[in-house]
């Protein structure tokens, strides 16, 4: 039994339970799914789902709740496909009864988030990486990082989304180990 | 399910970047456009998703990188000729006192001090010309031998760290808190409050006198330990490396916690900055992990709020963090 919860819950049960599990979500995919490129919709596809559902009741275990939600889209598609190779969607099982509950997504700064942040900041584009630091670390406006980096401030916005997107897949999609 | 079937995860994500981009970092915000990014979130449960994830990640930089702006001007003075001759080169930025008395009246007689003192956040490196180097924490008073050939410091309050070329004619001596602490080549950390004087070992030796007055063997410390000394007692504990070097963040502007107490984590905010932090009773035992820059007293309030749930109130002066 859950419990149905307001758009406000629903969008921290979404952070503190569902997305410190795209790392394991996309490895699975990945694991199982041939075409790389789908990947990231078939997360997505996953978030949707599990909100949707968790708008009438909130799952009581959201990991076995998700990868469950998981293998049901992969026999879906390979339904779809007309192919279904029952046994590459088995490790579910393992994922779902995972023990290790996700902690909350902490906003603690520690040593070690400093240094992934610092990696994650070296992988941007050099332009992205200047314009994301001149921003959070220097306190820029748009218009000062445009007149500094000698480009629009339409630029300076694409510069930061673009490098925002990044930053949220190695945030969220790959394991911080 | 969702409109994926025209709209790709990645082109939503993108989407979503620009709108957090749009709202966190831009510079005008009207609720025109409030109401654009409400009719797109509307659209779908997909673009929520993907607007909470973006947004998410934005905090996270946000406050990650809010820690890592340069510190603040980290002064560094080099004291040309202090030692052996002690010339005195007062940086502007000093302020010379004379005749602290707080050390001990036997240390009050012969050598003329030289005085050095470091405002409530701020920092000072001294560095002398055997080589050796001395930075000051926050509040700090700390006095030079002014006597040729002689390497004697006075920790009359506050916390320093020492790095000591050796040089075994002539033994680089602190005093503090009626304490001698003889350097035999080393790195070593001297925090000195109301009583009791903390002496934490990095590298090499020291060895640190009993009380003045009391016959007692000198304590030898070595690298890794941590001597503890009130009036009447000294402990030595054991500690890894790596929570010596945490004590030592404040050397680049951060503070570092380890299952850290609320009230500890107070306290040490409060050694940095004029603004009281108070954590109210039921929050004091609370403990907090993490970095945080010294001087940034409202990131350290926000993240204590969201990370133990607490409320902060802030009066004339004070914050105080409770249940």
């Amino acid at each position: 039994m859950g419990f149905a919860v307001s758009a406000d819950a629903l969008q921290a049960w979404f952070l503190r339970e569902v997305l410190p599990l795209e790392a394991a979500l996309t490895g699975y995919f990945r694991r199982n799914w041939r075409n790389e490129s789908d990947v990231r919709d078939l997360v997505q596809d996953v978030y949707v789902h599990v909100c949707d559902a968790a708008r009438r009741e909130v799952p009581l275990n959201t990991r076995a709740f998700v990868f469950t939600t998981a293998r049901n889209i992969l026999i879906d598609r390979f339904r779809n496909r007309q192919v279904v190779p029952i046994e590459t969607v088995g490790d579910v099982e393992a994922l779902a009864a995972a023990s290790e509950i996700p902690g909350p997504d902490r906003a603690v700064i520690s040593r070690d988030e400093l240094r992934r942040l610092q990696a994650a900041l070296d992988r941007l584009a050099p332009r992205c990486r200047e314009a994301v630091l001149l921003k959070q670390l220097e306190g820029l406006s748009r218009r000062e990082i445009a007149s500094r980096m000698g480009i629009s401030e339409e630029t300076v916005k694409e510069y930061l989304a673009i490098g925002l997107f990044t930053l949220s897949d190695i945030f969220f999609g790959e394991d911080s180990k | 399910m969702s409109d994926a079937a025209e709209n790709s995860a990645h082109d939503i994500q993108m989407a979503a970047s620009r709108w957090v981009i749009a709202r966190r970092a831009g510079e005008a915000w009207n609720a025109d456009d409030q109401a654009r990014l409400d009719s797109w979130l509307d659209q779908s449960t997909a673009h929520r998703v993907a607007f909470w994830r973006a947004d998410q990640a934005w905090n996270r930089t946000f406050r990650v990188a809010a820690l890592k702006g340069a510190p603040p001007a980290f002064s560094s003075r080099n004291l040309a000729g202090m030692f052996p001759v002690m010339a005195l080169r007062v940086a502007a930025s000093l302020v010379v006192i004379a005749g602290l008395g707080a050390a001990g009246a036997y240390l009050m007689r012969g050598p003329e001090y030289a005085t050095y003192r470091t405002p409530i956040g701020g920092r000072e490196t001294l560095r002398l010309s055997d080589g050796s180097q001395i930075e000051l924490n926050t509040n700090t008073v700390l006095r030079f031998s002014r006597r040729a050939g002689q390497r004697e410091v006075i920790l009359d309050r506050g916390e320093a760290y020492f790095q000591v070329k050796h040089d075994a004619a002539h033994p680089f001596v602190v005093l503090a808190d009626g304490r001698r602490i003889t350097d035999i080549g080393t790195k070593f950390l001297v925090r000195g409050e109301s009583g009791r004087l903390e002496v934490a070992l990095l590298e090499g030796r020291v060895l640190l006198s009993a009380p003045h007055g009391i016959d007692a063997p000198s304590a030898d410390l070595t690298a890794g330990t941590v001597a503890i000394a009130t009036a009447s007692d000294t402990s030595i504990t054991k500690r890894p490396l790596q929570s010596l070097r945490d004590a030592l963040s404040w050397r680049d502007g951060m503070l570092v916690f380890h299952h850290t107490t609320l009230a500890a984590a107070c306290a040490e905010f409060n050694r940095y900055n004029s603004t009281r932090l108070i954590a109210g009773p039921e929050a004091a035992t609370l403990t907090i992990d993490g970095t945080f820059r010294a001087n940034d007293v409202e990131a350290f309030t926000e993240t204590a709020e969201d990370v133990l749930r607490l409320h902060a109130t802030r009066e004339d002066g004070k914050t105080i963090l409770s249940r």
